[in-house]
């Protein structure tokens, strides 16, 4: 068990810029979730710590040795791939079997350990069967049996969960969370589902366009998000973007349809802003939707309402401009019907349009 | 109705239509086959009656016997003296064995079957899956040399087995048979490795695998029906090899191959079509043999699910 951490770690594909200069510490003992959308650099940056890529430039150390351009058999890492990759050739037993006999560890020693782990997976009764007779959970638990059973010093997951039905995905989902406390093996888990990272992670790592983000733990990343693209991408569903005029002699945002009047707090925050564009973001489940007017709402209409049973989801539209809400589930309304919106202050955001960083980021640090 | 009678009788005529060119192609495939097929039991000095019979009249097991060894040559000639009107001279000779060239292109085939194997399928994994210098341009090369007509290298070959000392040995037909069949089958498993998921190679270097032993422990057991179909190839066309095996023999008996010794017995004995057919009936024979368990193997290998992805 070991802390990795990597350092400057640029990879260069001809005109494409994979990874770049990324630093961060994937601590001991500890599942830290790297998430962003696709292309992002997620699995790249995984496939580099397990060695079947080179970086172009940078460090990457697991505890105290530093471990680029040693080869990936040499690294003492685990992987569960994607497609499981379990070798169709061979039992559940010496899939399972396969990363101690590269160690040449004694017969009678690695039945005991492959018996132990399928005891930990549930999979005893699998044992001879080969990976083609086996469902997509249960390959799910020989991938995961074939890497804990080496018991190595760093598991690397790529999008494990992803090949399994909605159902099984969240079971699995809790007990990898389990199976990864118990072990306490410091754990690298690629997947672009934010509800999956948000619940397994320890620490997260959003990634995009091959940089990283931003750094922390699932809540603070959702309290406080550093720019416009973790704002949207952790929470489900996303924050909701306006783009508003700031007046500084109204002390107000002026928005397509509506003024909403800034409090102290947002006004000191502002105090040395010129006049000009920002990205406002709120949350849907911060927005509360009235259906008569009081001073400082925003007026909008009802477009769409989606029943989710619990609530319901509700599109409305402020000028051209469409926001998501949730209202109670028992609440009464009709399509094109008008609403007042009140977003609370405390849970707005406000974006700089050029650089797209929080306002109040450093402030909420 | 009219329609209906029209269509059925323009249906007969394509069904017959198509029925006889395919016996054309049939019986041009196969009648030459089939001729040597009954020549090889009819008895000596028969072939060349007119009408010719399309089955011996009186079928008989003698020019087995007489390539195989069981009977002398001469004897044969002793009891079909009445048949034999002088047209043909045989001289009093040894016991024909034809189970010697048998063995011999069977030792020569598994060989170059084994070796072609080893060697392409090292060659092919590092196309298929390394990454290397001259990777484009040694492809080339294979190639290229796959594309060479084996006439032309028959001279050097022979002037190198020379200076090796292996003249009139089996190594001779072995080593550059082995040579020959590369390119093709180095191709054949380069495409059939390509195929298998990358992600396995990924996960045996994770389990601690290096390139030779995932070659050895993942690639090749989950090539199983792809060897045995490039295998087929190499010992195919060593089987047939004729060229190459005629010149390094030297006429020493005990070396030749198949093809080599079915002329040699033309030569040697006048053209005596019943052996020769005998001869050539066994040769095919046992390679529909081999060619049916080797087909067992290949489809167990595709239907055991070895790669399922």
């Amino acid at each position: 068990m070991s802390e990795v951490y990597v350092e400057e770690v640029c990879k260069q594909y001809r005109d494409v810029q994979a990874l770049d200069s990324i630093t961060c510490t994937f601590e001991d003992g500890q599942l830290t979730v790297l998430v962003g959308p696709s292309g992002c650099g997620k699995t790249t940056l995984l496939r580099t710590i397990a060695g079947l890529i080179e970086p172009s430039s940078g460090a990457i150390y697991i505890g105290k040795r530093r471990v680029d351009g040693i080869p990936p058999w040499e690294r003492n890492i685990a992987m569960v791939f994607q497609s499981y990759a379990l070798y169709p050739h061979m039992t559940v037993f010496k899939n399972i079997a396969f990363p101690l006999e590269a160690t040449r560890t004694p017969k009678d020693e690695i039945k005991r350990r492959v018996v132990e782990t399928a005891r930990i997976l549930q999979i005893e009764n699998l044992l001879d069967r080969k990976p083609r007779e086996l469902s997509g959970g249960q390959m799910q638990r020989v991938a995961l049996g074939r890497a804990i059973v080496r018991k190595p010093e760093v598991f690397l997951m790529d999008e494990p969960l992803s090949n399994l039905d909605a159902k099984l995905r969240v079971v699995m989902r809790a007990e990898l969370k389990h199976l990864q406390t118990q072990l306490g093996v410091t754990t690298i888990y690629v997947t672009h589902d934010q509800a999956e990272a948000m619940t397994l992670a320890d620490k997260l790592i959003v990634m995009n366009a091959g940089r990283i983000q931003q750094v922390g733990r699932p809540e603070e990343l959702y309290r406080n998000p550093r720019n416009v693209f973790v704002a949207g991408f952790i929470g489900s569903p996303p924050m909701n973007f306006i783009e508003v005029q700031y007046d500084p002699t109204e002390r107000a945002l002026i928005g397509p349809d509506f003024q909403y009047p800034l409090g102290p707090r947002w006004l000191d925050l502002l105090r040395n802003r010129p006049a000009g564009t920002l990205i406002l973001g709120i949350r849907p489940e911060s927005i509360q939707v009235i259906a008569s007017p009081s001073p400082g709402m925003v007026p909008a209409s009802v477009y769409v309402m989606e029943q989710l049973g619990r609530e319901i989801l509700l599109d409305v539209k402020i000028g051209p401009q469409t926001l998501r809400a949730f209202v109670p589930a028992d609440t009464r309304l009709q399509m094109g019907q008008e609403v007042w919106l009140q977003f609370q202050e405390e849970a707005l955001y406000l974006f700089d349009p050029e650089t797209e960083v929080s306002l109040s980021w450093q402030e909420r640090q | 109705m009219n329609g209906e009678l029209s269509n059925g009788r323009r249906s007969l005529k394509r069904w017959l239509l198509e029925g006889l060119v395919t016996l054309a192609i049939i019986g041009f495939c196969l009648g030459p086959l089939y001729w040597i097929f009954a020549t090889s039991f009819k008895p000596m000095g028969t072939e060349y009656v007119i009408p010719p019979e399309f089955w011996p009249s009186k079928p008989t097991l003698q020019a087995y016997a007489v390539i195989l060894g069981i009977q002398a040559p001469g004897a044969e000639r002793a009891s079909q003296e009445g048949a034999l009107k002088g047209t043909t001279e045989i001289k009093a000779s040894p016991h024909l064995n034809f189970l010697v060239p048998v063995r011999n292109s069977l030792i020569v085939s598994t060989s170059v079957s084994a070796g072609a194997l080893l060697l392409a399928s090292l060659a092919a994994y590092a196309i298929s899956r390394l990454r290397f210098r001259w990777k484009i341009q040694s492809l080339m090369v294979l190639w290229v040399a796959g594309l060479l007509p084996a006439v032309i290298v028959i001279a050097p070959t022979f002037v190198l087995m020379r200076s090796l000392n292996l003249l009139r040995t089996l190594l001779a037909m072995i080593l550059p048979n082995i040579a020959y069949n590369i390119p093709l089958t180095t191709w054949l498993l380069a495409v059939y490795f390509a195929q298998l998921p990358w992600e396995l190679e990924d996960a045996a270097k994770m389990d601690g695998y290096r390139p030779l032993q995932i070659y050895r422990k993942v690639i090749l057991p989950l090539s199983t029906p792809g060897l045995f179909s490039a295998g087929i190839f190499a010992f195919l066309g060593s089987w047939g090899e004729f060229m190459l095996a005629s010149a390094v023999t030297m006429g020493v008996a005990e070396v030749q191959t198949v093809p080599v010794a079915i002329l040699n017995l033309s030569f040697e004995y006048r053209y005596q079509w019943t052996w020769i057919s005998a001869a050539i009936c066994l040769s095919v024979g046992l390679m529909v043999l081999i060619a049916l368990v080797f087909q067992r193997w290949v489809i167990q290998g595709l239907t055991a699910g070895s790669v399922k992805y």
